[in-house]
């Protein structure tokens, strides 16, 4: 049950597009009046499609399809543009695709309708559900069927009295339901929009006849091969994926003139089931509803309830399980011995050559003066100087150029194919019908990933990054733009790229300490991961890499979001470095005197991990800071190991000062400043001074060795 | 084996609705009722029935109700969740539209409360790392604020008719929320409203001790002592002595905290209800024995972390280290005490600490005025004031 409906909802969809192909032009005019730029190009992009399409019958659209395909359906939507969210989507898109696509050849002459049909309010609202059974075999259906659904949906009873009065199984023409017309729509950019099924329904009754279908110039072959091809379909997700790839099919048979050729010897579409059973890995995916149900004005709470409770209980059960998760064993123990050099730290994600994973690989931070910078514990690459490092450097980019000579051979050899997948948002590249033909991009990554259901949040506040792309953008540098929109796969990096980039921004950040440009870089990497859903091994690393330098810049907010992330992909990859970054985690919320967080991590911290060396640091320090123990506090921070000191210092002065307060009140009469400098961790008298002046304490002595207790009581307030 | 035919019940809730009776209603649409139980009240479509008995808007809470109990029935507590919240979100509708009067109200106690233990069992059940803890209890906190605005923007109707009563037991329960998902900056606000009321005084006195021990929780977690014995004080006080688990919670925060202040429970009420394993923990601190301490903390720590205590016992210590240093205070008789004398009464005790240590002990608790005196480092000696140099806790501010 719950497959039809959902199935429905796509099939509503189809309408729409059927719809907006045979939108009629205005009396008057050749060619319906869109988008001066872009019309043509559009106009007969759509065209091979409405062939095939027209099939459906253009009863009404909503704007219930899957996102995935928005960049594919862009072509549609920008005529149609309006309420449609992904409409907008779509028209921004629109120009890069066609600066991709070469354009199409007109196709054939749109029906003549009257063109101001208005709009049914009803069919219009998002949230209605369009009901209109698939028909496998490119038949209509009667027509009462689109609107019968609250009533022939067995469960819909709660639903049921409060929609419209309709007839149940009513003659097409008495079906119409009572609907106010819409003003007719400024012409201007919009296009007109479709015509209202209803009232169109007897101009182009029957559907066959009633307007031009162009599938009835297909050869019988062709015909044959669509209908073998939906033969083979089981899901839902089967006939969305067959759909899309016989439109690429027939569209690029039509624009090569090969329509007529043998469609008989074609391969059949490579359908999901097909390869889920094969490999066994992809679950399909069955919550996409979820996301339209909840919050939904138009539905009675009952209905959306129900549609909700259902999707929902999906959620979260189809993750895209084609991840790879080779993982370590999470809370694995590194041997730490006394003097931790770097050592050499493969990743285990292991197909990649970039050489650029080597973790960083922080030194136990011993002495108090030379508090490692970063670089010091990027891994091998350390010692370099810099001449080595650009030779690295020059190697880097000579991989990369090597990467993208191959890329671009395997785009010649798929040319067509490539340029399909960058249309279709290319997770469906996967499923073309030359099975060879999956582009090098798409090797890595999950393969199939409609990946997780929708939220139950409603459908306005969709999450972008539920639908995740494969990326084709091959630069090596990419600054950080916030996504205000669907991301575009020719904008994203995919992962082989990534590693690189990540290995560029660990190099420059070795040789210029930029942080401005690493944190900048690496954020548009984290971006490309988080729209691209991977989250693996690499992912870590580019966390841990932007966490670590963050916290060596003392950029708060950065490693607050790293440290979150890395909480959740440690939980789901499990990370070498695990233990490490709890432990900056519980100094970081001894830092932001989070007492509740900190008790929530001591709850989950098992045996094993609180002997690790690194945690048991940070809740030593935790306990001396919790109970006041200043001189315990000072001599733990002279000790940290790996980064840790860096985040003690981030709140290193807050203790300080609380600690001079502490002993101005309680010494007498003298304290040397020797003394202070000592418990306060200071490494040199100047440094404490420096510190101490800005105080205004009373010092016994000009040359300041000696404080004066009593008479610095009254500086206690500015301290 | 039934309780009653599901054709009774929709009468009753007719005939509740009809009488606005929702202290009836409140009572029949709890799954914790007894109704819940049986099999014949658990359908998976129950709208065709309901549709028969009962009219709009009663019908689609009860449809929504039944839903509930049947993915109940089936332990299925995420689509369960999701039925309540429905639930709740369509009674909030309702309660919107009800202008100048307040009956419904018990419903709403009776829903949200249901919503949050079930949006709990949800949480239990939620399996998969992919899976943010505490993320179906958010989704509730919000359906909850979604009928805590409709009250609180309640402001037309009369003192008799007002929805503004219905906030605090509404605040009650987004505070269990917020407390299991660490969230208690978001009670901040809730609290501000709360205390603004002018229905402050009119709330039940049950709500009001929920209240107060939430608050005075909140309090303890600020480190905000004084306030939070005052809250959990009253909490304590008023509860209901039938609800000995309730007094016992109370107690558990209570506690640390009056012992923070300098005030000693009594062994009596400890195992009164059932907290000896604080007893331990006060002979300890008055003794100050950091041995004991310190075993008492690891032996319990499992306890004290999932109370959320183990912070502020931990802080306890100090008042340990206070008492031990009046002890030595006491034996040598002395105004100038040498740090090395505590410091080998500490090392004696099991406590690693050099003589620095030692003195940054002395120190904070001279900074926190818990001993009066001072430090001659110079002379490495503590001089403790001639008159009252260890002044009882409870009277330092």
């Amino acid at each position: 049950m719950y497959n039809a409906v959902y199935y429905d909802l796509f099939s509503g969809f189809r309408m729409t597009e059927t719809s907006v192909s045979s939108i009629p032009p205005p009396p008057g005019t050749e060619n319906p009046p869109l988008p001066p730029p872009s019309a043509p190009t559009n106009n007969s992009t759509s065209t091979p499609n409405h062939q095939q399409q027209s099939n459906w019958p253009p009863y009404y659209y909503n704007n219930y399809y899957s996102p995935q395909y928005a960049q594919f359906y862009a072509q549609y939507y920008n005529m149609m543009s309006g309420y449609n969210p992904y409409a907008y989507q779509a028209m921004n898109k629109k120009e890069d695709d066609d600066k991709i696509q070469p354009p199409l050849p007109p196709g054939p002459p749109l029906p003549n309708t009257p063109p101001s049909t208005p709009r049914s309010p009803l069919l219009n609202t998002p949230k209605q559900f369009g009901n209109i059974r698939f028909q496998l075999n490119g038949k209509r259906l009667p027509n009462h069927n689109a609107m019968m659904q609250q009533g022939n949906s067995p469960n819909s009873g709660a639903a049921k009295k409060k929609q419209l009065n309709i007839p149940k199984p009513a003659p097409p023409p008495e079906t119409m339901p009572p609907e106010l017309p819409l003003p007719p729509l400024p012409e201007g950019d919009k296009p007109p929009l479709p015509p209202t099924p209803q009232y169109d329904l007897s101009e182009i009754k029957p559907p066959q006849s009633g307007f031009n279908n162009p599938a009835d110039d297909w050869p019988e072959s062709l015909k044959d091969y669509v209908h073998r091809s939906y033969a083979k379909c089981k899901t839902a997700i089967d006939k969305n994926q067959v759909e899309i790839i016989l439109k690429g099919k027939i569209t690029q048979a039509y624009q090569s003139g090969q329509l007529n050729k043998d469609w008989s010897t074609e391969p059949l579409p490579n359908i999901h089931s097909e390869r889920q059973a094969f490999t066994g890995q992809v679950k399909p995916v069955a919550g996409q509803l979820a996301q339209f149900q909840n919050g939904k004005k138009g539905l009675s709470p009952g209905l959306g309830a129900r549609l909700g409770a259902r999707a929902s209980t999906l959620r979260g059960k189809s993750k895209s399980a084609s991840r790879s998760r080779s993982r370590s064993p999470i809370g694995k123990k590194r041997s730490k011995s006394g003097s931790r050099s770097p050592k050499r730290h493969r990743a285990s994600s292991g197909s990649s050559s970039s050489g650029g994973e080597e973790a960083f690989k922080p030194q136990i931070k011993n002495a108090k003066k030379n508090k490692g910078k970063l670089c010091d514990r990027l891994g091998p690459t350390k010692k370099l100087s810099g001449k080595a490092a650009k030779k690295q450097k020059a190697k880097a980019k000579k991989a990369n150029n090597f990467y993208s000579t191959f890329g671009q051979e395997v785009e010649e050899n798929n040319e067509i194919l490539q340029q399909r997948a960058a249309r279709f948002n290319n997770t469906k590249a996967t499923g073309s019908p030359t099975t060879q033909a999956t582009p090098i991009n798409f090797n890595k990554g999950p393969a199939f990933v409609i990946d997780k259901p929708f939220e139950d949040g409603s459908a306005m506040d969709f999450d972008w990054s539920d639908c995740h792309i494969v990326g084709t953008c091959q630069d090596l540098e990419k600054s950080f733009l916030r996504l205000t929109k669907a991301p575009d796969p020719c904008d994203v990096r995919p992962v082989e790229v990534l590693k690189l980039s990540l290995q560029n921004v660990k190099d420059k950040w070795m040789l210029k300490q930029d942080y401005f440009y690493a944190c900048d870089q690496l954020k548009s990497i984290r971006q490309d991961l988080t729209v691209q859903g991977v989250r693996n091994e690499f992912t870590v690393q580019v966390y841990e890499t932007h966490a670590r330098i963050a916290l060596e810049k003392g950029d708060h907010e950065e490693f607050n979001q790293c440290q979150t992330q890395l909480k959740m992909l440690y939980n789901e990859t499990g990370g070498p470095n695990r233990n490490e970054f709890i432990a900056y985690r519980i100094l970081y919320y001894v830092f932001t005197k989070n007492t509740l967080d900190i008790m929530t991590i001591m709850k989950s911290l098992t045996k094993e991990e609180k002997s690790d060396p690194c945690i048991s640091f940070a809740l030593k320090i935790r306990s001396a800071w919790g109970s006041g123990n200043f001189h315990k506090f000072f001599t733990l921070y002279s000790q940290a190991p790996l980064m840790t000191g860096y985040l003690v210092d981030w709140f290193i002065d807050r203790e300080r000062k609380d600690y001079l307060k502490c002993i101005i009140k309680s010494y007498r009469q003298n304290v040397t400043v020797s003394f202070v400098m000592q418990e306060l961790a200071f490494k040199s008298t100047e440094e404490c001074i420096e510190f101490l002046d800005p105080f205004s304490l009373t010092f016994v002595d000009n040359e300041k060795t000696l404080i004066d207790c009593k008479s610095s009581m009254a500086a206690l307030s500015t301290i | 084996m039934s309780f009653m035919t599901l054709a009774h019940y929709l009468q009753i809730m007719d005939r509740s609705w009809r009488s606005q009776d929702g202290g009836k209603i409140a009572t029949f649409i709890s799954v914790r009722h007894e109704h819940a139980k049986y099999a014949n009240y658990q359908l998976e479509m129950p709208e065709g029935l309901v549709d028969k008995f009962l009219v709009s808007p009663v019908d689609e809470l009860v449809v929504l109700h039944l839903k509930c109990l049947y993915y109940l029935g089936k332990e299925d507590y995420l689509t369960a969740y999701q039925q309540q919240s429905t639930l709740v979100q369509t009674f909030a509708k309702i309660l919107q539209a009800q202008k100048e009067e307040n009956w419904s109200l018990p419903i709403m106690y009776t829903i949200c409360s249901d919503l949050r233990l079930i949006a709990q069992q949800a949480e239990k059940q939620k399996v998969g790392v992919n899976e943010k803890p505490g993320e179906i209890l958010e989704k509730a906190a919000e359906c909850l604020m979604g009928c805590f605005r409709v009250c609180a923007a309640d402001n037309r109707s009369g003192e008799e008719d007002t929805k503004r009563i219905g906030m605090l037991a509404l605040v009650n329960q987004l505070f269990k929320v917020y407390f299991r998902i660490n969230k208690l900056h978001l009670c901040k606000p809730l609290i501000r409203a709360i205390e603004s009321s002018p229905f402050k005084e009119s709330f039940s006195l049950s709500q009001q001790v929920t209240y107060r021990y939430f608050v005075g929780r909140k309090a303890m977690y600020d480190s905000n002592y004084k306030s939070a014995d005052e809250y959990l004080t009253y909490a304590f006080e008023n509860c209901h002595k039938a609800s000995r688990k309730n007094k016992r919670l109370i107690l558990i925060y209570l506690v640390p905290v009056k012992m923070l202040l300098g005030y000693i429970p009594s062994k009596k009420v400890l195992e009164k209800y059932d907290v000896i394993q604080f007893w331990d923990l006060v002979q300890a601190v008055c003794q100050g024995n950091l041995k004991l301490f310190d075993e008492l903390m690891e032996m319990h720590e499992s306890f004290f972390i999932k109370c959320g205590i183990y912070l502020i016992v931990d802080k306890l210590k100090i008042i340990a280290y206070r008492n031990l240093f009046r002890k030595v205070y006491l034996i040598l008789n002395t105004h100038q005490i040498p740090v090395e004398a505590l410091q080998c009464a500490l090392e004696y005790l099991g406590q690693d600490v050099d003589l620095d240590e030692t003195q940054c002990i002395v120190a904070n608790l001279i900074y926190e005025g818990k001993i009066k005196g001072y430090i001659s480092h110079q002379h490495r000696k503590v001089v403790v004031s001639k008159q009252n140099p260890f002044p009882a806790l409870t009277s330092l501010t």
